[in-house]
């Protein structure tokens, strides 16, 4: 990551630089907080995509195949837990680490069972410290 | 015989007393009883007074009733029986319409409780939805505010100078503070609902209490103030996050109040229980205060709010979170010379 970083501020090639960057699929219906969460994954030298609706999400997640995804739970239509299982479901998604991220004080998931089928790695609560936030979505890329 | 306790209870004597014994419904019929009584009482004096007028020859007459007051008895039978069967009948109808009314009025009770259950459940899920609600209304401002003052803080968005790095750590630790207050409104609404319980395990209370004294260890040394702890090993049964947050309450408050140069203590006592003790030498609760500490939103007066800020749910929360381990919390205080609070826990088995 921070070769990225570093290689953005060098102005290397794009295609270069976003062949090793650690891409990441953001999605929040916030616009603010989506914007912040962009600048914060940009400036660490992620591979950013932002949408703010789960259908959005599973519509593009095959032509931009990220490397972690980063799932609002309380979206339009959808919900996060509807778009982690749906993914699940496809099979081929399955390898993609979930980051599920929500700004309610408890996450509304029954069991963990449910972390298996979907490819949900990690939990995480809005507001968080960037540091935290960060570390957790590396971690789940490393280490699924 | 083949079952004989099952031929005993077909006798026509007991289905008699089970009829009685079940006045359940209404019914109207046995009003009739009286006239049933008379239908069954006339035939039997005619019957008699005839065959005596066979016998002796008399003519069939009312006057012969006049003369052989026997008669008269006779005659009266059919009256004795209606009056009998018809009070019988009659007591009988209006018990058992009496009884009807009352199940009837008890299934309408039951019915409107049901539905006032309904109704408060209902209200239940409405005030829980709503506290989720608001609390992620207000969490998801502070998402951005917190976001762009770390990064800008970090250098993600270019060079700082000073006072812009110190105006940008005032905003965070406030954003800290409002969080803190969301998050205990919360908390506070979910321990009123009953959905906030003690999830009680035996563990080592020595080390929880470190952690906590750790944790203000430089909020009290940047205030002068010594921080003591004095805890025996001992294991406790109860919800370690719980009291955790107990503590942690108790200390931010004891700190809070205590001057510069003062000192606050954590202690535990093995006893029957195992008795946990944060005093302080501060301020102290002034008297007509002590009542209300542990209500929602109370602050011994307004100036002090401004002082040391806090909306005044931290001592609800601990009191909350205490009940739910069954164990009384006592506050000892004296004004200048400062507050002792106590509260026991039960002893944890081992591991």
């Amino acid at each position: 990551m921070a070769e990225a970083l570093r290689a953005r501020r060098r102005g290397t090639p794009v295609a270069l630089e976003s062949a090793m960057a650690t891409k990441i699929m953001i999605v929040d219906d916030e616009p603010d907080t989506l914007k912040t969460f962009v600048d914060l994954f940009e400036s660490e030298g992620y591979d950013v995509t932002a949408v703010d609706t789960g259908e959005k999400a599973l519509e593009s997640i095959n032509g931009y195949q990220p490397d972690v995804i980063l799932l609002d739970i309380m979206l339009p239509g959808r919900n996060g837990i509807e778009v982690a299982r749906e993914l699940g479901a496809r099979g081929t998604d399955r390898k993609i680490p979930i980051v599920m991220i929500t700004a309610l004080s408890a996450f509304p998931v029954g069991d963990m069972s449910l972390a298996e089928e979907t490819g949900i790695k990690r939990f995480i609560f809005k507001p968080c410290q960037s540091r935290t936030l960060l570390q957790v979505v590396d971690d789940a890329v490393r280490y699924g | 015989m083949p079952s004989g306790t099952v031929s005993e209870r077909s006798h026509p004597v007991f289905e008699f007393v089970r009829a009685l014994r079940e006045p359940l419904t209404y019914q109207p019929w046995r009003n009739l009883y009286g006239a049933f009584g008379l239908l069954w009482g006339l035939p039997i004096p005619i019957f008699s007074v005839s065959i005596h007028c066979w016998a002796t020859g008399h003519p069939f007459s009312l006057d012969f009733l006049a003369r052989y007051p026997v008669h008269l008895l006779f005659a009266m039978h059919p009256l004795l029986f209606a009056v009998v069967f018809g009070a019988m009948g009659s007591v009988r109808a209006r018990k058992d319409r009496h009884i009807g009314t009352l199940l009837a009025s008890l299934q309408e009770k039951l019915e409107e409780l049901r539905e006032a259950n309904e109704k408060l459940k209902e209200l239940d899920r409405l005030r829980s939805e709503f506290v989720a609600n608001v609390t992620h209304e207000l969490k998801t401002p502070l998402v951005a505010i917190r976001g762009y003052a770390e990064m800008l803080q970090e250098g993600r968005l270019g060079p700082l100078t000073e006072k812009q790095a110190t105006g940008l750590r005032t905003v965070l630790r406030n954003v800290d503070r409002q969080q803190q207050q969301i998050d205990d409104l919360l908390q506070i609404a979910r321990l009123e609902s009953g959905r906030l319980r003690a999830d009680k395990h035996p563990f080592p209370l020595r080390p929880l209490l470190e952690g906590c004294v750790e944790m203000f260890r430089p909020q009290a040394e940047a205030k002068q103030i010594a921080l003591g702890l004095d805890a025996p090993d001992v294991r406790v049964n109860a919800d370690r996050d719980m009291i955790g947050h107990v503590v942690t309450n108790l200390i931010a408050n004891a700190i809070k109040f205590v001057e510069p140069g003062g000192r606050v203590d954590v202690a535990v006592r093995n006893g029957d229980g195992v008795l946990v003790r944060v005093s302080d030498d501060g301020c102290g609760i002034p008297e007509e205060a002590r009542p209300f500490i542990f209500d929602r939103f109370r602050q011994a007066d307004g100036s002090m709010r401004r002082r040391h800020g806090g909306v005044g749910l931290g001592l609800a929360i601990v009191k909350g979170m205490l009940d739910q381990h069954g164990s009384s919390i006592e506050v000892t205080s004296e004004v200048g010379r400062g507050t002792t609070v106590e509260f026991d826990l039960p002893k944890g088995g081992d591991a």
